[in-house]
């Protein structure tokens, strides 16, 4: 989790408004995926026993609900088998999709019950987060742990290359150009490839998404959920890039590379240049030995990435009492 | 064993390569799980044990999950599902492979259609049935769909029918009941088929990880599967390789302890009963 989620999170749990004296605690749970490394579920239930320790009247549990994929599934079991949870943290390409479906309830009006304005609500949150969580007129998700895709780059290996590691490549053809520079070859065989892609389930969608983006074009329309551009010109140059970095220039593995396998080969400095959630920057800066740095996603025409990562959502079926226990969970 | 058979010895080497391929990811959990935390090299991808071992992926797996209570959750799970199992499905191979009954065939064609189901379709209305019971949330709830298995009715039924009519007709002839036949004659003949059952049985409920992740909210009903997954997935950034191989290790061994201890009874009841 970044530092920013984490202090989001501790802000949620530190500043959540009591509910008023109620006679005996709801019990509330809160699904919560693990989109990051390490013990986040027992950290996450250090958290909840702080909160509970705060609010005698709520009891909450969270309920670690497997990947994105998986805590939507349960999610959406859960709604159908008529067990709500009170709350979940839901990858932000889902809260569309539920809110298409009648099936989380707006925030407005807990929003509103507490004596704030939907806008000042969201103007807690950076600007860039809002679109994820307000949307068809109403706040629909509260911005828990948002990311973006980052450029990281190994400056040792830059140097080497005669590369400037304060000024990483800003466009396109600055990027081919570095990628070419610290790809290193013996014969045929690539010692080290200049730049590396997670190629993953969901991983590649959002690079794809960020470099449709830097090209000047969508990926979808934000406006009318479901409706997506996958043969624009501008998605075409996206994939012309990549195509060709991998097969003309060959300064990037072909084929499926997995998301960790991109880390660790930035780590073992097999990756000179690799596209990486924000949500890896603690990790790296912990396991990374060389010196690294961090740019935007070079552009084509813009400077511009999707907002991945989750939102705090609430489905709708929850009794009052549920629903502000939850309400007092979320919001801060 | 004086000249080399030409075609026994490549045999063993298309055996030898099988058997690579087949354990190298076992190899590589076992060494990875001892290999001091390293990401600088490209050591951690490697099958040769070049280090001196150390116990700190396994202590920081153990510090990760409540392993105690998870072990105790998924034997729960895995016994109580076989015992009600073995009940239902040795009744029902029973009936279908030597009572007469009109629809007998209708029904049995019927129990093997189920095998065709994508166990994940059937989530939702799974979950329905299992609130409306009151099993939301319980570990009774993560078995129950399981007590009747089409599998392990099929298994019975083929393996009743290998044993011959006569020692039931002699029990019979002895004044026995259906009962007293199914009890005294029919299971202990058919042990190696319930035997393999079992094994299939367990080691499916002990490696599942959707349909109780479905089920189970609480921490304190969790499978080992949904333990071990909650501190080894993570989306968005690389691997402890080292902790997810002692975590991984720590989910097999018992597994992998059973099998050795059994390997003959058990490569017996899969010749037996020809489960593969």
């Amino acid at each position: 989790m970044s530092r920013i989620a984490s202090a989001a999170l501790a802000a949620a749990l530190t500043l959540g408004i009591g509910s008023g004296a109620a006679l005996a605690a709801t019990d509330i749970e809160m699904f919560f995926p693990v989109p990051v490394e390490g013990k986040l579920a027992k950290e996450m239930k250090n958290l909840m026993d702080r909160f509970n320790a705060e609010h005698p009247d709520i009891k909450a549990t969270a309920v670690y609900t497997g990947s994105y994929d998986e805590t939507n599934i349960k999610t959406r079991a859960a709604i159908k088998a008529g067990r709500p949870p009170a709350a979940v943290i839901m990858s932000a390409n889902f809260v569309l999709e539920y809110q298409i479906n009648g099936e989380i309830q707006p925030l407005d009006p807990l929003i509103q019950a507490d004596g704030q304005t939907p806008d000042a609500f969201m103007g807690k949150f950076w600007p860039a987060l809002h679109g994820n969580a307000r949307f068809a007129g109403k706040v629909w998700a509260a911005p828990f742990h948002n990311s973006t895709p980052l450029l990281y780059f190994n400056a040792d290996h830059f140097k080497a290359a005669g590369l400037d590691p304060n000024n990483p490549p800003k466009t396109w053809a600055e990027w081919v150009d570095a990628a070419r520079k610290l790809t290193v070859r013996d014969g045929d065989t690539v010692k080290r490839y200049g730049l590396m892609l997670p190629g993953n389930y969901d991983y590649l969608g959002w690079v794809m998404t960020a470099l449709t983006m830097s090209n000047g074009g969508l990926y979808y329309n934000p406006e009318f959920g479901g409706e997506v551009y996958y043969d624009t010109p501008s998605m075409l140059g996206a994939l012309t890039l990549v195509d060709n970095m991998a097969h003309k220039y060959k300064v990037m593995p072909d084929g499926v590379t997995d998301g960790k396998a991109v880390s660790t080969a930035f780590f073992a400095g097999q990756a000179s240049m690799v596209v990486l959630s924000t949500g890896s920057l603690s990790f790296i800066r912990q396991n990374m030995k060389d010196h690294y740095g961090v740019a935007f996603v070079p552009r084509n025409l813009r400077n511009a990435v999707a907002i991945g990562g989750a939102s705090l959502i609430m489905p709708k079926g929850l009794s009052d009492e549920r629903k502000q226990a939850s309400w007092t969970l979320t919001s801060g | 064993m004086g000249r080399a058979n030409p075609a026994a010895l490549l045999a063993l080497a298309a055996l030898s390569a099988v058997v690579l391929v087949w354990s190298t990811p076992l190899l590589w959990m076992a060494i990875a799980a001892f290999r001091p935390q390293n990401f600088g090299g490209l050591d951690m991808a490697s099958l040769w044990p070049d280090f001196v071992p150390t116990l700190d992926n396994f202590a920081e797996a153990l510090d990760s999950a409540d392993f105690p209570l998870l072990y105790l959750n998924t034997v729960v799970v895995c016994l109580g599902t076989l015992a009600v199992q073995l009940t239902t499905v040795t009744l029902a191979g029973y009936a279908f492979a030597r009572l007469r009954f009109p629809g007998k065939e209708l029904v049995f064609y019927g129990f093997l259609l189920q095998l065709m189901l994508v166990p994940p379709i059937l989530i939702v209305p799974n979950l329905v049935t299992i609130t409306r019971l009151g099993l939301y949330d319980s570990l009774l709830g993560v078995m129950a769909p399981y007590f009747a298995s089409a599998f392990g009715v099929f298994l019975m039924r083929q393996t009743f029918r290998t044993i011959p009519k006569d020692f039931e007709e002699a029990a019979i002839v002895d004044g026995a009941t259906w009962w007293q036949l199914v009890w005294r004659v029919l299971v202990p003949l058919a042990r190696p088929g319930m035997v393999a059952f079992g094994i299939v049985s367990v080691v499916s409920h002990w490696n599942e990880f959707l349909w109780p992740l479905m089920v189970v909210s609480t921490p304190d009903n969790q499978t080992l599967t949904i333990g071990l997954a909650s501190f080894t997935m993570g989306a968005e950034s690389a691997s402890q390789w080292g902790v997810i191989a002692a975590g991984t290790f720590l989910v097999a061994a018992p597994l992998l302890a059973a099998f050795a201890l059994f390997q003959r009874q058990f490569v017996n009841s899969f010749l037996f009963s020809g489960v593969k």
